[in-house]
């Protein structure tokens, strides 16, 4: 086996170890506390909102292939889009869900039919609940500002993986009165979000929306974990840069 | 149905645990086994496509059955995919006769849609201190105006320090970014291995679990 | 069977001049022939998108291993094309369990691509280059000068380190109620969200610019039409 390939096993293997047992003992205490972050604080508010307001939240989960990185970020807008559904399940507006890929749509629609099932609901259409809307990121970014407008949607929740085309949502959502809130894990994305959006979410904070959202344990324990292991690469890259300044490495 | 739940969560941890070893383990089997694998996911992913479209097309057909929305948007959808699908199909990609809508429809629509875009984005950046009043915002909009003016002349003049080919600001704003970028992509790699290892590990259940 | 080239240029450029007009008349808002555009746009992109899946991925795949081979070829596609069938069952609401087998894998593979990705993509490449950045025998070979070598990298990396700060989610309640990081980490943090409102604006600046280029582009394919039909005329 390559060096290389060694050390990303045994980072693998520490990672999960090291998620387990947080996850085990965070279990039986209190909780773990974490920072504010607005966008979340307003999601919640928003969701609550739209259930008395009989208006429907729309879940962007963006153009991401499944068997790349972007995967990441459209699981993360899963996660939350069953958040949303158990929440807004019993009113008149269900949440919909929009994707730019086959297999990212047949997910969101098993994702809301699961929230009916646990239920014991029987889900209203799983053809409008979770929508293709355009395979190529242009004709989703352009046919979603219209599902917004058609849907009378009062926030858009974008998570998951866009190009710069977001700006076409964004746009849609500001003239619509619309309030956004979104992250990816794409660097342009993440920009447009930061000019555009009212809500962004930079970075790893999106990949936090299971723990601020839920009281999922896992979530929590996650957090948690990416926190120590934050510190611990910044360790080994300022050891690493002594090390190489001193000719060692 | 309750059998295929447990079913479904042992074929994704199992595929997941086979796919992910193969990152790091070479073995002969084990990447006879992941190559295969790998390989059906992508076909399925390339199913998932056609059975996106076909649900696409359900949603134009009950609407307009329906009477939501104009019939004629709907028809034009259809007029649209047929038509690429007749041409596409008889003449073939590579054939010109079978690219012709691509051309004449997807190439200016995405060229127009892209400018835009630019527009629509400086409009919503003017507003960005209505939407969040702080410190940051407006270190954001600088650092915008900042980096269109090291591309280009303001109105045919050269600003020193900024427009200038190597400019000390333009360096600057290299480094900088760069720093804040590599920081950004090590949180985002850091999130996406929690995400992904809580889907292997069986806590996430995206797939009807 | 093959049409004029003539005729078609001269459809294309027409159909795209008009497309053009009509998602810029969308600046100043939604109306009837724009909502005609993108639905023939979404359409047109839907069907060259399964054409695209037909030719690179299903045909080689799942037909020509049975033209090539029949016996082989049944067997090497059986698994897949089962798979395939079981996912068709997810477009009805009743038998929609049928296909979860199928989601399964590929929602399986793909999470095992986001760690795998992650961790050998992002994270390695990422660390390495943090800290090779100051490799002064490099600097050297580039006849960089070490002192601004070292100037440069030491930026990079104080940014790189204020970033990962900001992103610790960790905190505690502070005696006025607010939920805060420790102490030392929210000036870091802060000095991190400064780097990342530049890298931001940096890039959004980048995107403004491919934008207004495409924006001359399709003003100029205008004038030209124009000049062209003019011509002719």
């Amino acid at each position: 086996m390559s060096v290389p390939n060694l050390i990303g096993l045994s980072f693998l293997f520490f990672f999960i170890l090291i998620l387990v047992g947080v996850y085990f003992v965070s279990k039986n205490k209190k909780g773990i506390t974490l920072r504010e972050i607005d966008a979340f604080q307003y999601l919640r508010r928003a969701i609550g909102l739209s259930v008395e307001e009989g208006k429907r939240v729309h879940l962007a989960l963006g153009w991401g292939n499944l068997f790349t990185d972007a995967f990441s970020s459209g699981l993360i807008g899963l996660n939350i889009l069953e958040r949303i559904s158990r929440v807004a399940l019993f009113s008149d507006k269900p949440p919909i869900a929009t994707s730019g890929n086959g297999g990212l749509m047949l997910l969101s629609q098993d994702t809301i039919g699961h929230s009916y099932r646990s239920f014991r609901l029987t889900g209203k259409d799983q053809i409008y609940s979770g929508q293709l809307i355009g395979i190529t990121p242009f004709s989703y970014a352009i046919g979603a500002p219209l599902l917004i407008k058609k849907e009378s949607v009062s926030v858009d929740v974008l998570l998951g993986h866009f190009g710069s085309e977001l700006g076409l949502i964004l746009a849609a959502s500001e003239r619509q009165k619309t309030l956004s809130i979104g992250g990816s894990d794409d660097l342009t994305a993440q920009a447009v979000f930061y000019g555009a959006a009212n809500y962004p979410l930079i970075g790893e904070e999106m990949y936090a929306a299971g723990a601020y959202l839920s009281n999922n344990e896992m979530h929590k324990a996650s957090i948690k974990v990416q926190d120590y292991f934050r510190w611990g690469i910044i360790l080994f890259i300022l050891m690493g840069t002594i090390l190489k300044i001193i000719g060692i490495l | 149905m309750k059998i295929n739940v447990p079913f479904s969560i042992a074929i994704a941890v199992l595929s997941a645990i086979i796919a992910l070893l193969g990152y790091f383990i070479e073995n002969s089997l084990l990447n006879q086994i992941r190559s295969s694998l790998l390989q059906s996911a992508i076909i399925l992913a390339g199913v998932a496509l056609i059975i996106g479209v076909i649900n696409m097309m359900r949603v134009h057909w009950v609407e307009m059955r329906g009477g939501k929305g104009n019939k004629i948007y709907h028809l034009t959808f259809f007029a649209g995919l047929i038509l690429t699908l007749l041409l596409g199909g008889w003449f073939g990609m590579s054939n010109p006769n079978g690219y012709w809508l691509y051309e004449a429809v997807v190439v200016p629509v995405e060229a127009s849609l892209m400018a835009i875009m630019a527009i629509f984005l400086t409009y919503l950046l003017t507003k960005i201190i209505n939407r969040r009043k702080d410190f940051f915002s407006i270190v954001f909009l600088v650092t915008v105006l900042v980096g269109l003016l090291t591309s280009a002349p303001f109105l045919g003049q050269e600003i020193p320090f900024i427009a200038t080919g190597n400019s000390i600001v333009k360096s600057l704003l290299h480094l900088v970014s760069n720093g804040a970028m590599r920081g950004i992509l090590i949180g985002v790699a850091l999130g996406s291995i929690a995400t992904g290892l809580r889907v292997i590990l069986g806590s996430d259940r995206p797939y009807g679990g | 069977m093959n049409l004029s080239a003539d005729w078609l240029n001269f459809t294309m450029m027409l159909v795209s001049a008009m497309l053009t007009l009509i998602i810029f008349s969308y600046i100043f808002g939604d109306h009837f022939l724009f909502h005609l555009a993108v639905a023939l746009f979404i359409g047109v992109s839907a069907a060259i998108g399964c054409l695209t899946i037909y030719h690179s991925v299903l045909y080689p795949a799942l037909i020509q291993p049975i033209i090539q081979d029949p016996i082989r070829g049944w067997i090497t596609i059986a698994i897949p094309l089962l798979l395939s069938c079981l996912l068709f069952f997810k477009l009805s609401q009743r038998w929609s369990f049928m296909g979860n087998p199928s989601l399964a894998i590929m929602a399986g593979v793909g999470a095992a691509t986001v760690v795998g990705g992650a961790i050998k993509g992002t994270l390695f490449p990422q660390i390495g280059a943090s800290i090779t950045q100051f490799d002064l025998q490099a600097m050297k070979a580039a006849s960089v000068n070490p002192i601004v070598g070292l100037i440069e990298g030491g930026v990079i990396l104080f940014g790189t380190i204020t970033t990962l700060a900001y992103f610790h989610f960790g905190a505690h309640l502070t005696s006025e109620g607010k939920l805060q990081r420790t102490s030392w980490i929210e000036p870091l943090s802060w000095i991190g969200k400064f780097f990342i409102a530049v890298a931001l604006g940096w890039i959004f600046s980048g995107i403004l610019r491919a934008g207004y280029i495409a924006f001359l582009e399709r003003v100029r394919f205008m004038i030209d039409l124009i000049l062209d039909l003019l011509r002719v005329i």
